[in-house]
């Protein structure tokens, strides 16, 4: 393993971890607020939040490219071509896998138990903390594996909001197409292998992990 | 247990997370290169390291992507292209002053002689997105003429699909970037260049868009004898 070959490796595990951590802070309250919303509104969020999985990721990059770049609308947040940039749009891709896992927990908590929580004393926000959140416990992890999952081998929104730049924005799976398309076959073989070893492990730990979680 | 393992996940999520940005901005002058010349450009590093007194760091992708980058702020100093239709929009759009053509591309028919000619397709790049889709395009209709090619046609995005389409076997034979079969390594007996009246001319032009000392000792040294010299060893024509 050279640096080259390295850096993308840890800068796809720094950017999977991130946008993970991001994806948890905003889908666990709002799959909470979705999965209790009575609105007429519901189905229309619901779709809206689902849109990321119907664009090519390339298509989607291109608009982020342009959301973000110099002349668009986020331009003063200087985030395109930088990490934080990968992060943004890592997030918009990956946020149906997570949201969804942990909507579908927060439903399968039956009403009948939360007016019960309620009627006992406890506040909404108690309700959620104490009861929704441990109950979902499951549902949330699966959500964070997916999500952790497929920002590892996302591909076509950081390279189109990426830029390829070593040490930035050269992630793995930009490295691995980089080098197929230079004939480096050995180094497309090597990357390849290191992020299905890698991936592997990780899911293992953390499906054995969901599954300590399971036991009451 | 559980407690400890989730302390376990958090503390290596921040031993990834924390060490942070290593984020070297250590080159001198960022390159933005079509895939296809991409891989040139990285051999010359030490050569411009020492000639130019500069580090460089290479980004590849397809030429029309890239443009589209530095439309959107990409921060590149140079831009090689694989053809001229990219670099006059980015001169047009203000993004750099004017264009000089640097290579010229060739292409080759390669035939693996394996298979049969019905069954498996002759690989093209797609004349709509690739640079040397529309030379292959000109070319075929010759091609068809002289000899015998497989029926059927499959269309790459790229001139890199196009070569994995036929290295892989998928495709009988296929119209490719003469540099790629080079950097391939592939058997001489395999390919037959193209007839350069086949096929207007693949005009490869780079554009500077962040003028500097570096840049312009860069620029002159691709276009000196002695680096185009190299070129045509890599399958290119030379621009001079």
């Amino acid at each position: 393993m050279t640096e080259a070959m390295i850096e993308p490796v840890l800068l796809s595990l720094r950017l999977a971890s991130v946008t993970t951590l991001v994806l948890l802070a905003l889908c666990v309250p709002l799959g909470w607020v979705l999965a209790r919303a009575k609105g007429h509104w519901r189905p229309f969020a619901e779709a809206f939040l689902t849109l990321p999985l119907v664009l090519p990721p390339t298509v989607l990059g291109f608009y982020l490219l342009v959301l973000l770049g110099p002349e668009g609308p986020f331009a003063p947040l200087h985030l395109v071509f930088s990490f934080w940039g990968l992060v943004v749009g890592s997030v918009v891709f990956s946020l149906p896998f997570v949201l969804r896992p942990i909507q579908s927990a927060f439903e399968a908590i039956p009403d009948s138990l939360l007016h019960s929580a309620a009627s006992l004393g406890a506040g909404p926000w108690q309700c959620f903390t104490e009861l929704a959140v441990p109950m979902a416990r499951r549902g949330i992890i699966s959500a964070a594996i997916l999500g952790f999952a497929h920002t590892l081998g996302e591909f076509g929104v950081v390279l189109m909001i990426g830029g390829n730049i070593a040490g930035k924005t050269r992630v793995l799976s930009v490295a691995i197409f980089d080098a197929v398309e230079r004939l480096d076959y050995a180094t497309a073989h090597g990357l390849s292998l290191g992020l299905l070893g890698f991936s592997f492990a990780i899911l293992l730990g953390l499906s054995w992990l969901n599954g300590r979680a399971a036991r009451p | 247990m559980k407690r400890l393992g989730l302390i376990a996940l958090l503390v290596g999520a921040l031993a990834i997370i924390v060490p942070g940005f290593w984020g070297r901005d250590k080159a001198d002058v960022h390159i933005a290169a079509a895939s296809s010349f991409a891989p040139f450009l990285m051999g010359l590093r030490d050569d411009i390291a020492q000639h130019c007194q500069i580090s460089i760091e290479v980004s590849a992708g397809s030429s029309g992507m890239l443009a589209a980058q530095i439309q959107n702020g990409g921060p590149f100093d140079i831009f090689f292209s694989a053809d001229d239709i990219r670099p006059q929009s980015l001169i047009k759009n203000g993004k750099s002053k004017h264009a000089q053509t640097y290579a010229f591309g060739r292409l080759a028919y390669w035939d693996t002689g394996k298979g049969d000619m019905d069954t498996r397709p002759l690989a093209l790049a797609d004349p709509k997105l690739a640079p040397y889709g529309q030379a292959s395009a000109q070319s075929l209709v010759h091609l068809r003429q002289t000899r015998n090619v497989p029926t059927q046609t499959v269309w790459g995005r790229s001139a890199a699909q196009v070569f994995q389409f036929v290295a892989s076997g998928a495709a009988q034979a296929g119209l490719v970037p003469l540099s790629l079969l080079r950097l391939g390594v592939i058997a001489e007996d395999q390919y037959t260049l193209v007839p350069q009246d086949w096929y207007s001319p693949i005009r490869q032009d780079v554009v500077v868009l962040h003028p500097s000392a570096g840049a312009d000792c860069l620029m002159d040294m691709v276009l000196s004898p002695r680096i185009q010299a190299m070129m045509v060893k890599a399958g290119f024509g030379t621009a001079l």
